[in-house]
């Protein structure tokens, strides 16, 4: 029993005494100078700069390192699941956008507490996850899924004022990467009795989370409340995470990576788990501070902490997923009765029409010279014309391609909030194009899109292998995507906190803008799109089998690696084909198979072509949208339909409780 | 209809000029140009204040996504515009003629030159030599007066910084337009440590510390976010830098796009 | 062991499976050791044993659904393995354990994916096709449901819906997977019952994993036992229904009454 429960420990502490020896020698580097320099008479700068400069970074970097690790323990503790952590409920996101807010609107508000505007984001953000979450007993699944939608529409909100306030928001970039500089004991005094208050409720909570690994139905049978436990859990987890995030900026992955070494090296009950993960991740941080100042020297480059634990942590994470047990299979999403209406013939005409003004809408209403709504005038008609068509149709077919791309996803994996966004593929698309970045100084357009391609199928490859094993568990699909979608906030987090210009690129890709589309690239999207929507189509009966379940398929003579395979490729050449001209984040591919649904178009054939129109029809708007609400700026197509389909999806994931 | 009834807001006989660039904008303002459109005409009064740009001025909307309906309604001339914004390069010429002034220079070259020579080459394009020319012997001669009033005291050694929030600055190094500058009027930077390719670094204000003269000045340019000085106030080692004895840190107004700089304070990162 | 040999006959109609020699291993666990069986054509047999006896991993192999380790599945004489998916499937129908709810389908639609096999992706869905619907939707008594929605059908009717499908399908063997496991005992002598007569009419041979041994001596010519991965009695029911043999399957103390009105035997725990 003893040598069991040593066995237990032996693994984790040898991983936090190893970090930790490192992160000292790493910091003896700095700290053993100015020790052994003689103490200089007067005026002792580095001296000063240890007392108040190092030692107190060293002391923030433990203190948030353990509170990450900590709050990412607890999170996948409740969430039962080993992969959500404070990112994952959009606690940073929603203190991102009021940091934003605020520096633009309410700059009085930063003189009064930086940190408070950052950590009422923060709660207002998880308020509206719990608001969403209430509704299903806070169950995993939900919390997760709206922690996502939430957080990408903080991010997408962030991003239009960025775009049109440029020149105020660099201290955001900072922050958004998580620079642990410090000049005072300030921070981690007032971080300290904070984050211990904390962590004594965490404490309380060993016992009664213990039980809850008993499962759901277990644990309230022996008198827990699963629902009252949950929310006590996840709000301390959001307190701990948020009261760093103010404080510091956004330190990413900490919260993942510690608990998920201490799991792999053999912490399994949840105290071992929170008292391990906690001090993991100290040294973690601890270590991965120091290094990046002794680097930085080198490099005579800002780098923030953050954006440094971000790209090495995803990465890491992606390995090790798939090594993951996922002990409790997450609770999948209950499946959504459909009022059908068989009036497949019938809507089409109305949504033909609603498709056409879309069109023309964006085609031939704009705004004049002084602001004023005008239609087109026929004399300019030409110049006018070779302007709006490339963008609108380029909005067309993305919309469409993305639309489809969602349908197949969704009746592949039997799980309706699957999404080219949700599952990664479109963030794959960004890192293909951010490694064109590097690779090739200033990419072209082909150059652009066979990244974008090569990413997201290297996306689907890694949630099709993934899905080999685990059968595609959605849990597992959705935070692959995070991972990647957080890597590639972090390279570009970096090159912007550093004032790279291909920052300027890569958020302009990532906003989807359909500024630089010619009539040239409009056309090659159009025709893509058309083609690969056209070989969906044809592949409709798989389709419709596939929902039916693995067995059901392989039965009917299906060949079923071929088709997912085939399906999955389909999925992912649609989506690198509409990211391109309409960015990463635009929900289509989420909101048009619903919408296409709702109508009462369920069948695979069907299902597409509406998903196609709306999903185009959407896009058209969103695309008019941008160009027209806040003339003569623009807002990319991308954010306009992000702004409005987070919220939708918030709508519907409510509803469906 | 509304598209072309508008007034041209350009005097008769001077040449429809629009401007991506606040710095080129500026200058045309300096060689007697009202330009038509400004890009990012919104945030002009908030970052460069002076010259005051005329009501006329119509907005083009973002620098990097300029109002693509806008400029070819105005049908302009000429069209300024810098290397940092070539990615619109191509939308452009298809409108108007493009003229791509080069300040800032990879090879880290000497700046105040290049600025004189762009300087040139806009006055040369736009048939007005001779105005550029005033002007530019008047800024000559506006940095020697400062040099030789500099001259008859003690000159400390200055750093220049933007305040980002409460623990990070930016401040301004070689190569750039701020450091080219105090070098003509003779006054020395007191950051020697590197910067990038405009000419300036991002870093956490314990690094301050490692400007050597005790007697240099910091200078912070507005806006200064609310919560920095009160922050700074309590922090032992700001206590403990020069800066924070009186007398040798000013917070000067946000006029950092001055006549000739093209985008030292507009840079997004 | 009591291997009934006297059924040469059947064995030569069509729709036949043969297992010969089967084995299967999951993660170092011998899951079936050895198991040699004929299933006759025309004929229900039913798949009985204790949980965990690998009669359902039995019918998954026949299925094609889990390769075996090691040992052939023949079907008609041939090894199934020779056969292209498509071939198989217009060969032989399976019924998972777990069925979907249908995906948003109607019944009818559900029942057309059985034509699958037939008109493969891209085929066109012809006339025969729509009449294979059709008679499948009436051999099942479904016509009244034809155009409602799956997942709206009760536990029985849905069951009966998904048997269409594999009607439809047009095959000459039918394998069900605990077909009734969640069903009362008014639907589980409603889908038993379709099944019966459908192989009676279709001359379909059947094999049907069932959990009550009662209903497998009801509704099946013949019963295969298996016990622990090995074949523990196989023959016709009477010859299965006697205290013994059941002893020998289950491990437990059981024995058989006459049925009060019907010639049958009833299993009871004694």
């Amino acid at each position: 029993m003893t040598t069991a429960r040593l066995g237990h420990h032996a693994g984790p502490a040898a991983i936090a005494a190893a970090l930790a020896v490192i992160a000292a020698l790493v910091a003896w580097l700095q700290v053993g100078p100015v020790l052994q320099a003689a103490p200089a008479e007067g005026y002792d700068i580095a001296r000063m700069v240890l007392l108040y400069a190092t030692l107190p970074r060293m002391a923030t970097a433990l203190l948030a390192g353990a509170a990450l690790a900590l709050s990412g323990a607890l999170f996948q503790q409740v969430l039962r699941n080993p992969l959500a952590s404070p990112t994952t409920l959009g606690i940073s996101a929603g203190a991102n956008l009021a940091l934003a807010v605020a520096t633009l609107f309410f700059p009085a508000l930063l003189g009064f507490g930086r940190d408070l505007v950052a950590l009422a984001g923060s709660a207002l953000a998880a308020g509206v996850v719990f608001a969403i979450g209430a509704r299903r007993g806070f169950s995993p699944f939900s919390l997760v899924l709206s922690g996502l939608v939430v957080g990408l529409w903080c991010g997408a909100f962030s991003a239009v004022l960025l775009l049109l306030n440029e020149r105020y928001l660099v201290s955001l970039f900072i922050w958004g990467a998580g620079s642990l500089s410090q000049q005072s004991w300030d921070i981690p005094l007032s971080l300290l009795p904070k984050l211990g208050a904390v962590a004594v409720v965490s404490g309380l909570l060993m016992r009664p989370l213990s039980l809850l690994d008993l499962g759901e139905g277990g644990a309230s049978s022996l008198g827990v409340s699963v629902t009252q436990l949950r929310f006590v859990a996840v709000a301390a987890a959001v307190a701990l995470a948020a009261f760093v995030t103010s404080a510091v900026g956004v330190i990413g992955f900490i919260g993942l990576v510690a608990p998920t070494l201490a799991r792999l090296a053999g912490a399994h009950r949840p105290r071992e788990l929170l008292v391990w993960s906690s001090l993991i991740g100290a040294a973690l941080l601890w270590l991965a501070d120091g290094a990046v100042q002794y680097f930085a020297g080198a490099f005579s480059d800002f780098l923030p902490t953050g954006a440094v634990t971000a790209i090495f942590g995803s990465p890491l994470l992606l390995l090790l997923l798939p090594r993951l047990k996922i002990r409790h299979r997450g609770v999948e999403a209950p499946r959504q009765r459909v009022r059908r209406r068989g009036l497949d013939r019938r809507l089409a005409l109305p949504v033909l029409l609603a498709l056409l003004l879309a069109l023309a809408v964006g085609l031939l209403l704009g705004r004049g010279l002084d602001g004023g709504w005008t239609w087109l005038d026929p004399r300019a008609a030409n110049d006018i014309l070779s302007l709006r068509a490339p963008k609108v149709f380029a909005a067309l077919a993305s919309g469409a391609a993305l639309a489809v791309a969602g349908t197949i996803l969704q009746r592949l994996t039997g799980n309706e909030m699957a999404s080219p966004e949700v599952l990664g593929i479109s963030a794959g698309a960004t890192f293909g194009v951010v490694v064109a970045v590097f690779v090739v100084a200033t990419p072209g357009l082909s150059a652009q899109l066979g990244f974008a391609a090569l990413g997201s199928l290297g996306v689907l490859a890694i949630i099709f292998l993934m899905g080999l094993r685990s059968g595609l568990a959605p849990e597992r699909v959705l935070l692959a995507g995070i991972a990647l979608g957080a890597m590639v906030d972090a390279v570009v987090g970096i090159l912007s906190a550093t004032g790279d210009p291909r920052a300027i690129f890569l958020m302009r890709w990532m906003s989807g803008s359909t500024y630089n589309v010619d009539a040239a690239t409009a056309g090659a999207v159009a025709v893509v799109a058309a083609v690969l929507i056209g070989i969906a189509v044809s592949a409709r009966r798989w389709l419709d089998i596939l929902p039916l379940g693995a067995s059901a398929a392989t039965a009917l003579g299906l060949p079923l690696t071929v088709a997912r395979l085939m399906l999955f490729g389909l999925a992912g050449l649609l989506s690198a084909a509409a990211t391109l001209s309409v960015g990463p984040l635009s929900f289509i591919g989420l909101m048009a198979p619903h919408l296409a649904r709702e109508a009462g178009f369920i069948r695979a054939r069907p299902q597409m072509i509406a998903a196609a129109a709306f999903g185009g029809g959407l896009m058209v708007l969103a695309d008019w949208a941008g160009r027209a609400l806040a003339h003569p700026y623009q807002i990319p197509a991308g954010l306009v339909s992000a702004l409005i389909g987070a919220p939708f999806l918030m709508l519907m994931l409510r509803r469906k409780a | 209809m509304a598209l072309l009834s508008l007034p041209v807001p350009a005097i008769a006989d001077s040449p429809k000029i629009v401007s991506l660039d606040y710095g080129l904008a500026s200058t045309l303002l300096s060689l007697g140009i009202v330009p038509a459109a400004v890009a990012s005409l919104a945030d002009w009064g908030k970052w460069v204040i002076e010259p005051a740009m005329p009501e006329s001025v119509i907005d083009l909307g973002s620098s990097w996504e300029v109002n693509l309906e806008i400029l070819m309604a105005l049908k302009p001339d000429l069209i300024l515009t810098t290397p940092y914004l070539d990615a619109s390069l191509p939308r452009l010429q298809g409108v108007g003629k493009v003229l791509r002034l080069e300040t800032y220079r990879p090879d880290g070259g000497a700046i105040l030159p290049s600025v004189i020579a762009a300087t040139r080459r806009l006055a040369a394009e736009i048939g007005r030599e001779a105005e550029a020319e005033r002007f530019l012997a008047q800024a000559d001669a506006f940095f020697d007066e400062c040099r030789a009033r500099l001259a008859r005291r003690p000159r400390p050694s200055l750093a220049l910084v933007n305040f980002m929030d409460a623990r990070h600055v930016r401040i301004f190094g070689a190569p750039g337009l701020y450091d080219a500058v105090l070098t003509r009027i003779g006054l020395a930077n007191a950051w020697t440590g590197a910067a990038n390719y405009w000419g300036f670094e991002i870093v956490g204000i314990e690094t301050l510390a490692r400007i050597t003269d005790p007697d240099a000045l910091l200078i912070a340019f507005e806006p200064v976010p609310g919560d920095v000085l009160p922050k700074l106030a309590r922090s032992p080692l700001w206590q403990a830098l020069p800066f924070a004895r009186p007398g040798h840190f000013a917070v000067l107004p946000a006029r950092c796009c001055s006549a000739w700089s093209t985008r030292p304070c507009a840079l997004p990162g | 062991m009591c291997q009934d040999q006297t059924r040469p006959a059947a064995a030569q109609r069509s729709g036949a499976f043969r297992v010969e020699n089967i084995r299967l291993d999951i993660g170092g666990r011998k899951i079936l050791d050895d198991v040699t069986l004929d299933f006759p054509g025309g004929e229900i047999t039913a798949l009985v044993g204790h949980n965990g006896s690998g009669k359902s991993s039995l019918l998954k192999i026949m299925a094609r659904q889990v390769p075996q380790t090691a040992g052939n599945v023949l079907f008609d004489t041939r090894s199934v393995s020779s056969l292209e998916s498509r071939e198989f499937a217009r060969n032989v129908a399976y019924l998972p354990q777990d069925v979907s709810t249908g995906a948003g389908m109607t019944v009818r639609e559900l029942i057309a994916c059985g034509r699958y096999p037939w008109h493969g992706a891209l085929g066109r869905f012809t006339a025969d096709d729509r009449q294979k619907v059709e008679e499948a939707l009436a051999l099942t008594h479904l016509e009244p449901f034809a155009d409602r929605l799956v997942e709206t059908l009760s536990g029985g009717e849905r069951q009966r819906a998904w048997i269409a499908m594999l009607v439809a399908q047009d095959s000459k063997c039918l394998l069900l997977d605990e077909p009734t496991s969640a069903l009362d005992i008014a639907h589980q002598m409603e889908v038993l019952s379709l099944v019966r007569r459908l192989s009676h009419e279709k001359g379909l041979s059947v094999v049907i994993v069932l959990h009550d041994i009662n209903m497998a001596a009801r509704f099946g010519d013949g019963i295969h036992a298996l016990r622990q991965g090995v074949v523990a009695a196989s023959g016709r029911p009477a010859a299965i229904m006697r205290g013994e043999t059941l002893r020998e399957i289950y491990g437990i103390a059981m024995d058989v009454m006459p049925h009060p009105s019907l010639d049958l035997s009833l299993a009871y725990v004694s």
